[in-house]
């Protein structure tokens, strides 16, 4: 059905909704609990907790409204200063955020519904503390109650008083005629309506008589206006209400939809409703007959009168008052789209697969400008257009690539949360610190590091930080810390997490490798060798258990997520000072600046970002130092050189000398540099990126592969990887795929 | 495809020879026939992937079903054509000796698969015979038809082999 | 012509729903995500009728009715608020604010109807 399909969607956004308001109040209570709450933050809170309650409510999700109107009440109060800011408060707001979000995931259907049992109590206690908090409507209107039987000072000039009758109560005026008696709700007499609204009634752009339409579209009929207090016309107020009405209505009208009816205006008004008996009613028609006769004239003189600040009220019915120009409405969302366009807001939703379409067609642009720029005679390549098409797609390509662009920090949003569960499980005490979580990222980063991420934060604090007594005897602070940081450093973004803890005890590292047949006894390993075998393909197994220092879980796993999005991870660790484990990711992912090159009649790519400088080398500067293993004579300093089929561990066809060959000096982020040996360059251009892994699965030593304007693939070389591949000389061992 | 099969369902399949043999594959896999063009070939992969292909914009693997089954490679002829199918989520294409034709068989009639010379069964889901269609030649109508190998396409998966070195 | 609604409400899918709703009813809708943004909108639409939320980023409901109100040509401009309880405290505040009168949240189609046809001529 179309309407639940739009409800649907209309939930979907209310989810989105709830995910960015758990993310503002996450933030806003960390400042809580750390005392360093603004009023104005408190005030976020609560209204993202308020904001949810609605949704709830109104998607019907139970258990989440429930829960999020007390945690709202506490909010309220917290707001209001009745509930004081203490570290211990601050504490149970965040494990009740903790259960909120956890409700919100049920409501999405990702879990089961919380047990909050504890931490509502939690709630209501404080609320209970406080005084009662209101409860939680249900729907609707609520009864006329009685206000206050004054209004201002001044006294009305007939002596009238606003008043609704509350007839449960009795608490009727002496004035009132017509007392109730044996009154019963259940009463097959018709209700008998008395309404007189005073001025009051007709402010804030009120229109009583509207109330009578409602009425008389429920069935009532007016059988009555008592105009004899209105006075003669110059004396006549325009917003001034004299006249009083009486009307009928059927006993089917439940009491509770009169008392709808009349809400808005009940304190304003003199209402009185109740069944009456049959006699006075038919007297009353009688009444009626001659009353409405005479009571035309005069209604439609005194509507007349009441003036435009009144509003024409009779003359007004059948005009359409014609204010504006009715905007049409709007078609309703197609199919599967999620995009809703805020009117004149200052941002836009938009779904993320018309987003990649703009890129892909960006990306297409791209190439064709290329192939474009290639056909074109020499002489015509300079015409000025073409540099001025070029820089005109570049700018488009960098402008798309933008949008895409989201701060890292709804990556890292997780981690507090993680940080603080651990600390429970492990029973250790942490202190997290974040940095550069404003770091721009390409939205793919952002969604596929979330669960390295997690596992990095989880190693860090199970693994790598110690308990509080064993921190304290190495006289270190009993809270650890761990550091989460993200920078951009040129074309890479880094994010790290370091912790102060243990470091990697490499002994035993090693021993466990030389266990599991990862390496041998022999084999001799850099210290960074060591540190990276943790990555190594089956040296973590299934152990949840930590007495083994150093790490363990599920990283071959993060190094194998990190690659496929054309990163790397790298380790660094210091015994008893702590380790990191950093991420170097590609900053834009879609679209590369590159050096087409030719090796054994292939064509590769070199990402121009680490080109130094390519050389055609002349005769012995390149020169063997072992059995393949080559150097370049660079000016003096040696630069290792590889031939890329070594490094894939394909057999050449012929091995070009030097001479014959181009050298293209790389440098790689890891401050390594290496020479390639190649056939030839064919040419410099901006490629799309296409992952390997969307078919296949990443390869080492590669970041991708791109389509040639001929249609023809070319891979792309992973200069980072290619480059360690190539310092690590004689190991046994490979990160898979390479061969040694 | 599951062991049990459905009682009297019908399922249409595209057959083809590979090495001898008569090979067939469920419609609903395949996405494309394209003609055989040798692909870009991958560094660090085993060898019954035989590279990667442009497929309309898309980098798709090429995986020799032959080695795949653990027999030789095929070699390629101008009538070697690759199937272009959907792998569990992912696009693959697979080298085959020559297309025959679309069929349909009854799931009941599928029987357990045999055991092949030197072949990974794993990857075979069951052995179904097919009666060859549209002929008009009077003896091929007699014949009794052809013996197809079912194979089980998720069963190809090419991740299976990740650990292992190049 | 169809009467002409402005819907103010920080929360999308609220507005969504509404719009929904009214639009079914044969309103015209028009929204705003703030206080701000909804006196700019009253300006700019001069609408037949106005409902807004009360918790809102920037300026909350409460400041935009009295900002509406201050402003001649919206004296009579019937407006009605949305909150999820009304207590009379509320409905007190809503009123000597310049309410015109309120609907809880969630909700109920029929008696937003009812509620705007009582203040909307």
């Amino acid at each position: 059905m179309s309407d639940d399909k739009e409800l649907d969607e209309i939930q979907a956004i209310f989810f989105e909704e709830c995910v960015e308001g758990l993310g503002t109040a996450e933030e806003g209570l960390t400042a809580l609990a750390n005392g360093e709450a603004s009023p104005d933050v408190i005030a976020g809170v609560f209204r993202a907790v308020h904001s949810i309650k609605g949704g709830a409510g109104a998607f019907g999700h139970n258990a989440l409204l429930t829960f999020s109107h007390a945690f709202e009440n506490v909010l309220d109060k917290i707001r209001a200063g009745d509930i004081a800011t203490t570290p211990e408060i601050g504490q149970q707001m965040l494990s009740a955020f903790d259960v909120l979000s956890d409700h919100v995931s049920a409501a999405m259907g990702r879990c089961d519904v919380p047990d909050d049992g504890p931490v509502l109590s939690g709630l209501n206690a404080l609320l209970d503390a406080e005084g009662a908090a209101p409860a939680v409507p249900a729907g609707g209107t609520e009864k006329i109650e009685e206000p206050p039987a004054e209004t201002t000072g001044e006294a009305d000039e007939f002596g009238f008083t606003p008043v609704a009758i509350d007839l449960d109560d009795l608490s009727g005026l002496g004035s009132d005629p017509l007392v109730l008696d044996g009154d019963d709700d259940d009463s097959d007499e018709p209700w008998v309506i008395t309404f007189k609204p005073s001025r009051a009634a007709m402010e804030n752009g009120a229109e009583p008589l509207l109330v009578i339409r409602e009425l008389e579209r429920m069935g009532a009929r007016v059988t009555q206006a008592d105009y004899s207090a209105l006075p003669p016309l110059r004396e006549l107020e325009p917003e001034q209400g004299y006249i009083s009405w009486s009307l009928t209505l059927d006993s089917m009208i439940e009491r509770s939809e009169l008392d709808e009816c009349f809400d808005f205006v009940a304190p304003d008004s003199l209402i009185e409703y109740h069944h009456n008996r049959r006699a006075p009613v038919a007297a009353e028609v009688e009444v009626v007959q001659e009353a409405e006769a005479a009571a035309d004239v005069p209604a439609q003189d005194a509507s007349a009168a009441q003036g435009e600040a009144s509003t024409d009220e009779n003359n007004k019915a059948p005009i359409k008052m014609a204010a504006v120009p009715a905007a049409p409405a709007p078609p309703p969302p197609p199919v599967g789209e999620a995009k809703v366009a805020d009117v004149a807001s200052q941002t836009i939703r938009i779904d993320v697969t018309r987003l990649d379409m703009l890129l892909n067609l960006v990306g297409e642009l791209v190439i064709r400008n290329s192939i474009l720029n290639d056909r074109l005679a020499v002489e015509d390549q300079e015409r000025v257009e073409l540099p001025q098409l070029g820089r005109l797609t570049r700018e488009i390509q960098d402008n798309v690539m933008t949008l895409r662009a989201q701060p890292i920090r709804q990556a890292f949003s997780r981690v507090p949360r993680i940080v603080r569960e651990l600390c429970g499980a492990t029973q250790k005490q942490v202190n997290l610190e974040v940095q550069g979580e404003t770091t721009e990222v390409d939205k793919s980063v952002i969604e596929k590091i979330g669960e390295p991420l997690t596992h990095m934060i989880r190693n860090a604090i199970d693994h790598g930080l110690e308990s509080a007594e064993e921190r304290e005897a190495a006289g270190k602070d009993p809270v650890g810390t761990v550091l989460l940081s993200a920078e951009q450093k040129g074309a890479r973004i880094v994010i790290r997490v370091s912790d102060d803890g243990r470091g990697i005890d490499r002994a035993r590292v090693r021993q466990k490798a030389i266990d599991k047949e990862i390496i041998s006894e022999e084999d001799q390993l850099s210290d960074e060798d060591i540190d990276n075998l943790i990555c190594a393909p089956g040296f973590s197994t299934a152990e949840t258990i930590s007495n083994i220092s150093g790490r363990g879980v599920g990283m071959d796993v993060v190094r194998t997520n990190v690659e496929a999005l054309g990163g790397r991870i790298e380790i660094s660790s210091t015994p008893g000072e702590g380790t990191s484990f950093t991420m170097v990711l590609p900053l834009t992912l879609a679209i590369l600046d590159g050096m087409i090159v030719r090796i054994d009649g292939q064509r590769y790519v070199v990402p121009l970002s680490h080109v130094i400088e390519s050389i055609r080398p002349e005769k012995g500067q390149v020169k063997a130092i072992s059995p393949g293993s080559e150097v370049i004579d660079l000016r003096g300093s040696y630069v290792p050189v590889r031939r890329v089929s070594d490094l894939f561990g394909i057999s050449a066809n012929d091995r070009r000398s030097p001479e014959e060959s181009l050298v293209i000096i790389a440098e790689s982020d890891t401050a390594g540099c290496i020479g390639l040996m190649v056939d030839a360059i064919d040419d410099r251009r901006e490629l799309v990126i296409k992952s390997l892994d969307q078919n296949l699965y990443p390869i080492n030593g590669l970041s991708g592969a791109t389509i040639l304007g001929d249609g023809s693939i070319a891979l792309i070389l992973d200069i980072d990887a290619l480059v360690s591949t190539a310092s690590a000389s004689g190991s046994r061992f490979t990160l898979k795929g390479m061969a040694a | 495809m599951s062991e049990e099969i459905p009682v009297a369902q019908d399922m249409k399949i595209v057959t083809f020879t590979l090495g001898g043999h008569m090979f067939g594959i469920e419609m609903t896999a395949l996405l494309e026939i394209r003609e055989w063009a040798e692909p870009t070939p991958l560094p660090g992969v085993p060898a019954y992937i035989r590279g990667v292909t442009n497929l309309r914009g898309n980098v798709v693997p090429v995986v020799g079903l032959s080695e795949r089954l653990g027999w030789a490679p095929s070699v390629t002829h101008p009538r070697s054509c690759i199937l272009v199918i959907n792998l569990e989520g992912k696009q693959a294409g697979l080298l085959v000796d020559e297309m025959n034709d679309i069929v349909t068989v009854n799931m009941a009639e599928i029987q357990p698969p045999p055991e092949l010379d030197g072949a990974d069964t794993s990857m075979i889901a069951g052995l179904v015979r097919v009666v060859e269609r549209g002929s008009d030649d009077e003896e091929k109508k007699s014949e009794k038809g052809a013996m197809v190998l079912l194979i089980d396409v998720p069963a190809l998966n090419l991740t299976r082999h990740m650990d292992a070195a190049a | 012509m169809s009467k002409l609604i402005l819907t103010v409400d920080d929360s999308a899918s609220m507005r969504m729903l509404l719009k929904v709703s009214l639009t079914a009813q044969g309103y015209a809708i028009e929204g705003a995500e703030d206080g701000r943004q909804g006196l700019e909108r009253m300006q700019e639409l001069a609408p037949d009728l106005l409902i807004t939320d009360i918790n809102m980023p920037h300026m909350d409901g409460f400041e935009l009715i009295e900002e509406v109100r201050a402003r001649p040509e919206f004296r009579g401009t019937p407006i009605l608020v949305l909150s999820t309880e009304f207590s009379d405290e509320k409905k007190s505040r809503a009123r000597e604010t310049g309410a015109t009168g309120w609907i809880t949240k969630p909700f109920d189609a029929e008696k937003l109807g009812a509620a705007i046809r009582r203040v909307c001529p």
